[in-house]
Protein backbone atom coordinates (compact mmCIF):
# COMPACT_ATOMS: atom_id res chain seq x y z
CA UNK A 1 0.00 0.00 0.00
CA UNK A 2 1.38 3.38 -0.90
CA UNK A 3 1.58 6.37 1.42
CA UNK A 4 -0.25 8.28 -1.28
CA UNK A 5 -3.21 5.94 -1.30
CA UNK A 6 -3.57 5.76 2.45
CA UNK A 7 -2.28 8.81 4.20
CA UNK A 8 -2.39 11.75 1.88
CA UNK A 9 -6.04 12.06 1.05
CA UNK A 10 -8.28 11.17 3.95
CA UNK A 11 -11.90 12.08 3.37
CA UNK A 12 -13.86 14.17 5.86
CA UNK A 13 -15.64 10.98 7.02
CA UNK A 14 -12.31 9.21 7.63
CA UNK A 15 -10.86 12.16 9.53
CA UNK A 16 -13.95 12.28 11.72
CA UNK A 17 -13.74 8.54 12.23
CA UNK A 18 -10.11 8.80 13.37
CA UNK A 19 -11.07 11.46 15.90
CA UNK A 20 -13.96 9.32 17.09
CA UNK A 21 -11.68 6.29 17.55
CA UNK A 22 -8.94 8.31 19.24
CA UNK A 23 -11.59 9.49 21.71
CA UNK A 24 -12.54 5.91 22.54
CA UNK A 25 -15.52 5.65 20.20
CA UNK A 26 -16.62 2.69 18.09
CA UNK A 27 -17.97 2.30 14.54
CA UNK A 28 -21.17 0.36 14.31
CA UNK A 29 -21.87 0.26 10.56
CA UNK A 30 -20.48 1.02 7.11
CA UNK A 31 -22.58 4.18 6.80
CA UNK A 32 -20.22 5.90 9.23
CA UNK A 33 -17.15 4.94 7.19
CA UNK A 34 -15.08 6.85 4.65
CA UNK A 35 -13.10 5.40 1.72
CA UNK A 36 -9.88 4.57 3.58
CA UNK A 37 -11.70 2.84 6.39
CA UNK A 38 -13.79 0.81 3.93
CA UNK A 39 -10.66 -0.23 2.05
CA UNK A 40 -8.85 -1.35 5.21
CA UNK A 41 -11.78 -3.09 6.87
CA UNK A 42 -12.84 -4.81 3.65
CA UNK A 43 -9.24 -5.93 3.14
CA UNK A 44 -9.29 -7.69 6.52
CA UNK A 45 -12.75 -9.20 6.04
CA UNK A 46 -12.05 -10.42 2.54
CA UNK A 47 -8.68 -11.87 3.49
CA UNK A 48 -10.38 -13.78 6.27
CA UNK A 49 -13.33 -14.95 4.15
CA UNK A 50 -11.19 -15.95 1.16
CA UNK A 51 -8.76 -17.77 3.44
CA UNK A 52 -11.64 -19.75 4.92
CA UNK A 53 -12.88 -20.60 1.42
CA UNK A 54 -9.42 -21.70 0.32
CA UNK A 55 -8.97 -23.64 3.56
CA UNK A 56 -12.26 -25.48 3.10
CA UNK A 57 -11.33 -26.30 -0.51
CA UNK A 58 -7.92 -27.62 0.57
CA UNK A 59 -9.20 -29.64 3.53
CA UNK A 60 -12.21 -31.27 1.85
CA UNK A 61 -10.21 -34.08 0.16
CA UNK A 62 -8.70 -34.96 3.55
CA UNK A 63 -12.05 -36.02 4.98
CA UNK A 64 -11.63 -39.31 3.13
CA UNK A 65 -7.95 -39.56 3.95
CA UNK A 66 -8.44 -39.65 7.72
CA UNK A 67 -7.93 -43.15 9.10
CA UNK A 68 -10.56 -43.04 11.85
CA UNK A 69 -14.21 -42.16 11.59
CA UNK A 70 -13.67 -39.71 14.43
CA UNK A 71 -11.08 -37.83 12.40
CA UNK A 72 -13.34 -37.91 9.33
CA UNK A 73 -16.04 -36.29 11.42
CA UNK A 74 -13.55 -33.74 12.75
CA UNK A 75 -12.39 -32.93 9.23
CA UNK A 76 -15.90 -32.57 7.84
CA UNK A 77 -16.88 -30.34 10.77
CA UNK A 78 -13.83 -28.22 10.13
CA UNK A 79 -14.67 -27.84 6.43
CA UNK A 80 -18.26 -26.96 7.26
CA UNK A 81 -17.23 -24.43 9.90
CA UNK A 82 -14.73 -22.79 7.56
CA UNK A 83 -17.47 -22.25 5.00
CA UNK A 84 -19.77 -20.85 7.70
CA UNK A 85 -17.09 -18.40 8.82
CA UNK A 86 -16.54 -17.33 5.21
CA UNK A 87 -20.28 -16.79 4.77
CA UNK A 88 -20.48 -14.70 7.92
CA UNK A 89 -17.57 -12.54 6.79
CA UNK A 90 -18.92 -12.02 3.25
CA UNK A 91 -22.24 -11.01 4.81
CA UNK A 92 -20.53 -8.11 6.57
CA UNK A 93 -19.01 -6.92 3.26
CA UNK A 94 -22.29 -7.33 1.40
CA UNK A 95 -23.43 -4.25 3.35
CA UNK A 96 -21.26 -2.29 0.90
CA UNK A 97 -23.20 -3.24 -2.22
CA UNK A 98 -20.77 -6.12 -2.72
CA UNK A 99 -22.26 -8.98 -4.73
CA UNK A 100 -20.94 -12.09 -2.98
CA UNK A 101 -22.17 -14.55 -5.62
CA UNK A 102 -20.54 -12.56 -8.38
CA UNK A 103 -17.30 -12.45 -6.42
CA UNK A 104 -17.32 -16.17 -5.65
CA UNK A 105 -18.07 -17.12 -9.23
CA UNK A 106 -15.00 -15.26 -10.46
CA UNK A 107 -12.50 -16.87 -8.11
CA UNK A 108 -11.12 -20.38 -7.80
CA UNK A 109 -10.36 -21.18 -4.19
CA UNK A 110 -8.95 -24.59 -5.07
CA UNK A 111 -6.05 -23.10 -7.02
CA UNK A 112 -2.58 -23.63 -5.57
CA UNK A 113 0.99 -22.79 -6.57
CA UNK A 114 3.75 -25.38 -6.93
CA UNK A 115 4.74 -26.97 -3.64
CA UNK A 116 8.37 -25.82 -3.84
CA UNK A 117 7.58 -22.15 -4.42
CA UNK A 118 8.03 -19.52 -1.76
CA UNK A 119 5.94 -16.39 -2.23
CA UNK A 120 6.99 -14.39 0.80
CA UNK A 121 4.72 -11.35 0.93
CA UNK A 122 4.20 -11.06 -2.82
CA UNK A 123 0.64 -11.41 -4.09
CA UNK A 124 -0.01 -14.18 -6.55
CA UNK A 125 -3.74 -14.76 -6.56
CA UNK A 126 -6.69 -12.63 -7.59
CA UNK A 127 -8.56 -13.50 -4.42
CA UNK A 128 -7.36 -12.13 -1.10
CA UNK A 129 -6.49 -15.28 0.82
CA UNK A 130 -3.36 -15.43 2.97
CA UNK A 131 -0.38 -16.64 0.94
CA UNK A 132 -0.06 -19.69 3.22
CA UNK A 133 -3.31 -20.93 1.67
CA UNK A 134 -1.82 -20.88 -1.80
CA UNK A 135 0.55 -23.78 -1.15
CA UNK A 136 -0.68 -27.33 -1.65
CA UNK A 137 -1.01 -29.87 1.16
CA UNK A 138 0.88 -33.13 0.87
CA UNK A 139 -0.58 -35.89 3.01
CA UNK A 140 -2.59 -36.12 6.20
CA UNK A 141 0.24 -35.32 8.63
CA UNK A 142 1.26 -32.39 6.47
CA UNK A 143 -2.32 -31.13 6.65
CA UNK A 144 -2.26 -31.44 10.44
CA UNK A 145 0.98 -29.44 10.75
CA UNK A 146 -0.41 -26.74 8.47
CA UNK A 147 -3.73 -26.64 10.35
CA UNK A 148 -1.98 -26.30 13.68
CA UNK A 149 0.45 -23.59 12.57
CA UNK A 150 -2.12 -21.52 10.72
CA UNK A 151 -4.77 -22.18 13.38
CA UNK A 152 -2.55 -20.59 16.04
CA UNK A 153 -1.95 -17.63 13.73
CA UNK A 154 -5.69 -17.30 13.03
CA UNK A 155 -6.45 -17.40 16.74
CA UNK A 156 -3.97 -14.58 17.43
CA UNK A 157 -5.37 -12.50 14.55
CA UNK A 158 -8.96 -13.04 15.63
CA UNK A 159 -7.92 -12.10 19.16
CA UNK A 160 -6.83 -8.75 17.70
CA UNK A 161 -10.06 -8.28 15.77
CA UNK A 162 -12.13 -9.26 18.82
CA UNK A 163 -10.97 -5.93 20.30
CA UNK A 164 -11.65 -3.95 17.11
CA UNK A 165 -13.49 -0.64 17.24
CA UNK A 166 -15.49 -1.71 14.18
CA UNK A 167 -18.36 -3.61 15.77
CA UNK A 168 -19.24 -5.94 12.84
CA UNK A 169 -15.58 -7.10 12.74
CA UNK A 170 -15.50 -7.49 16.50
CA UNK A 171 -18.66 -9.61 16.45
CA UNK A 172 -17.38 -11.75 13.59
CA UNK A 173 -14.09 -12.36 15.40
CA UNK A 174 -15.82 -13.26 18.66
CA UNK A 175 -18.00 -15.76 16.83
CA UNK A 176 -15.10 -17.33 14.87
CA UNK A 177 -12.49 -17.39 17.61
CA UNK A 178 -13.74 -20.59 19.33
CA UNK A 179 -13.98 -22.39 15.97
CA UNK A 180 -10.44 -21.52 14.88
CA UNK A 181 -9.18 -22.44 18.35
CA UNK A 182 -10.89 -25.82 18.06
CA UNK A 183 -9.35 -26.43 14.62
CA UNK A 184 -5.85 -25.72 15.92
CA UNK A 185 -6.48 -27.96 18.95
CA UNK A 186 -7.79 -30.80 16.80
CA UNK A 187 -4.61 -30.69 14.73
CA UNK A 188 -2.35 -30.39 17.77
CA UNK A 189 -3.94 -33.36 19.54
CA UNK A 190 -3.63 -35.46 16.39
CA UNK A 191 0.02 -34.40 16.01
CA UNK A 192 0.74 -35.35 19.61
CA UNK A 193 -0.71 -38.81 18.91
CA UNK A 194 1.36 -39.20 15.77
CA UNK A 195 4.57 -37.54 16.94
CA UNK A 196 6.35 -40.85 17.52
CA UNK A 197 5.02 -42.91 14.64
CA UNK A 198 5.34 -40.17 11.98
CA UNK A 199 8.24 -38.15 13.37
CA UNK A 200 10.19 -37.73 10.14
CA UNK A 201 7.17 -36.66 8.08
CA UNK A 202 5.99 -34.23 10.77
CA UNK A 203 9.46 -32.67 11.06
CA UNK A 204 9.66 -32.21 7.30
CA UNK A 205 6.22 -30.61 7.26
CA UNK A 206 7.17 -28.24 10.08
CA UNK A 207 10.26 -27.21 8.14
CA UNK A 208 8.14 -26.61 5.07
CA UNK A 209 5.22 -24.76 6.67
CA UNK A 210 6.92 -22.72 9.40
CA UNK A 211 8.34 -19.97 7.14
CA UNK A 212 5.25 -20.01 4.90
CA UNK A 213 2.78 -19.54 7.75
CA UNK A 214 5.06 -17.08 9.54
CA UNK A 215 4.50 -14.51 6.75
CA UNK A 216 0.77 -14.51 7.58
CA UNK A 217 1.50 -12.05 10.40
CA UNK A 218 2.35 -9.51 7.70
CA UNK A 219 5.52 -7.52 7.01
CA UNK A 220 7.26 -5.83 9.94
CA UNK A 221 7.40 -2.34 8.44
CA UNK A 222 3.82 -2.34 7.14
CA UNK A 223 2.11 0.97 6.45
CA UNK A 224 -1.19 -0.90 6.31
CA UNK A 225 -0.56 -2.17 9.85
CA UNK A 226 0.00 1.41 10.99
CA UNK A 227 -3.39 2.44 9.58
CA UNK A 228 -5.12 -0.67 10.91
CA UNK A 229 -4.02 0.44 14.36
CA UNK A 230 -5.06 4.06 13.84
CA UNK A 231 -8.51 3.01 12.70
CA UNK A 232 -8.88 0.64 15.66
CA UNK A 233 -9.02 -2.49 13.51
CA UNK A 234 -5.97 -4.00 15.22
CA UNK A 235 -3.94 -2.99 18.25
CA UNK A 236 -0.69 -4.93 17.89
CA UNK A 237 2.16 -4.54 15.45
CA UNK A 238 2.65 -7.36 12.94
CA UNK A 239 6.01 -8.11 14.53
CA UNK A 240 4.40 -8.59 17.96
CA UNK A 241 1.89 -11.08 16.52
CA UNK A 242 4.65 -12.96 14.73
CA UNK A 243 6.74 -13.15 17.91
CA UNK A 244 3.77 -14.39 19.92
CA UNK A 245 3.07 -17.05 17.28
CA UNK A 246 6.70 -18.17 17.24
CA UNK A 247 6.81 -18.37 21.02
CA UNK A 248 3.73 -20.57 21.23
CA UNK A 249 4.62 -22.80 18.29
CA UNK A 250 8.26 -23.22 19.35
CA UNK A 251 7.14 -24.26 22.82
CA UNK A 252 4.92 -26.94 21.31
CA UNK A 253 7.72 -28.13 19.01
CA UNK A 254 9.91 -28.51 22.06
CA UNK A 255 7.24 -30.49 23.92
CA UNK A 256 6.91 -32.82 20.94
CA UNK A 257 10.72 -33.08 20.78
CA UNK A 258 10.59 -32.09 17.11
CA UNK A 259 13.57 -30.57 15.39
CA UNK A 260 13.29 -27.78 12.87
CA UNK B 1 -9.86 -4.21 -28.06
CA UNK B 2 -9.47 -4.98 -24.38
CA UNK B 3 -10.74 -2.25 -22.05
CA UNK B 4 -9.87 -1.90 -18.40
CA UNK B 5 -12.93 -1.12 -16.25
CA UNK B 6 -14.02 -1.70 -12.65
CA UNK B 7 -16.66 -4.29 -11.82
CA UNK B 8 -19.68 -2.40 -10.41
CA UNK B 9 -20.97 -5.48 -8.60
CA UNK B 10 -17.95 -5.93 -6.38
CA UNK B 11 -16.64 -2.36 -6.17
CA UNK B 12 -17.18 -1.01 -2.65
CA UNK B 13 -16.46 2.57 -3.66
CA UNK B 14 -13.42 3.09 -1.43
CA UNK B 15 -11.43 5.12 -4.03
CA UNK B 16 -8.20 3.11 -3.58
CA UNK B 17 -7.95 2.69 -7.37
CA UNK B 18 -8.38 6.40 -8.03
CA UNK B 19 -5.67 7.28 -5.52
CA UNK B 20 -3.32 4.58 -6.77
CA UNK B 21 -3.48 5.56 -10.44
CA UNK B 22 -0.30 7.48 -11.35
CA UNK B 23 -1.95 8.84 -14.52
CA UNK B 24 -5.23 9.96 -12.92
CA UNK B 25 -7.07 7.72 -15.37
CA UNK B 26 -9.73 6.75 -12.83
CA UNK B 27 -12.34 9.09 -11.43
CA UNK B 28 -15.51 8.78 -9.43
CA UNK B 29 -18.71 9.74 -11.24
CA UNK B 30 -21.93 9.24 -9.29
CA UNK B 31 -19.97 7.05 -6.89
CA UNK B 32 -18.80 4.71 -9.67
CA UNK B 33 -15.08 4.42 -10.39
CA UNK B 34 -14.62 4.82 -14.13
CA UNK B 35 -11.45 4.29 -16.16
CA UNK B 36 -10.50 6.63 -18.99
CA UNK B 37 -9.39 4.23 -21.74
CA UNK B 38 -7.43 6.96 -23.52
CA UNK B 39 -5.28 7.59 -20.43
CA UNK B 40 -4.92 4.16 -18.76
CA UNK B 41 -1.67 2.41 -19.68
CA UNK B 42 -2.47 -0.77 -17.79
CA UNK B 43 0.25 -0.43 -15.14
CA UNK B 44 -1.87 -2.41 -12.67
CA UNK B 45 -1.30 -0.15 -9.62
CA UNK B 46 -5.06 0.12 -9.11
CA UNK B 47 -5.40 -3.66 -9.16
CA UNK B 48 -2.73 -3.98 -6.47
CA UNK B 49 -4.56 -1.55 -4.20
CA UNK B 50 -8.16 -2.64 -4.79
CA UNK B 51 -9.34 -4.55 -1.69
CA UNK B 52 -11.96 -6.59 -3.58
CA UNK B 53 -10.35 -7.18 -7.02
CA UNK B 54 -13.05 -5.01 -8.61
CA UNK B 55 -10.29 -3.17 -10.49
CA UNK B 56 -8.98 -6.45 -11.88
CA UNK B 57 -11.54 -6.37 -14.67
CA UNK B 58 -11.09 -6.27 -18.44
CA UNK B 59 -13.71 -6.52 -21.17
CA UNK B 60 -13.50 -7.00 -24.91
CA UNK B 61 -15.05 -4.07 -26.78
CA UNK B 62 -15.25 -2.76 -30.32
CA UNK B 63 -15.17 0.85 -29.07
CA UNK B 64 -14.14 1.78 -25.53
CA UNK B 65 -16.89 2.89 -23.15
CA UNK B 66 -16.58 6.48 -21.97
CA UNK B 67 -16.34 7.26 -18.26
CA UNK B 68 -19.85 8.73 -18.38
CA UNK B 69 -21.19 5.49 -19.86
CA UNK B 70 -19.38 3.43 -17.21
CA UNK B 71 -20.90 5.60 -14.48
CA UNK B 72 -24.36 4.31 -15.41
CA UNK B 73 -23.50 0.63 -14.98
CA UNK B 74 -24.96 -1.45 -12.19
CA UNK B 75 -23.30 -4.53 -13.67
CA UNK B 76 -20.84 -5.14 -16.49
CA UNK B 77 -22.35 -4.73 -19.96
CA UNK B 78 -23.24 -7.92 -21.82
CA UNK B 79 -20.52 -8.58 -24.32
CA UNK B 80 -21.19 -10.13 -27.74
CA UNK B 81 -18.49 -12.66 -28.42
Amino acid sequence: MTAQSLGAQLSAEDTLLLEQIENGGTISCWQEAGGRFKELATGILLQFADSQMAGAAGFAPYINKATTIEDRLNMSTMVSQKLSMAKESYEVISGLNFNVERYLSSHCFESRVLRDSFLGFSRSSADKRLNALLYPLEGFEDMLVFTYLLGVMARLMLGEFADAKFIPLKELACSCLPLETAHANFALLALRRKAESHRKQIELSYKYWYPRVETSAGPTDSLRNHWHKRFGLKHSANLEIKEEWKKEVNLELKKLALEL
Amino acid sequence: MRQHVTDPEICIGCSACELACPLKAIKSILGRYCVDASVCEGCGKCIEECPTSAADCFIEVAEPYSQDQQSQWTSLPLIDT
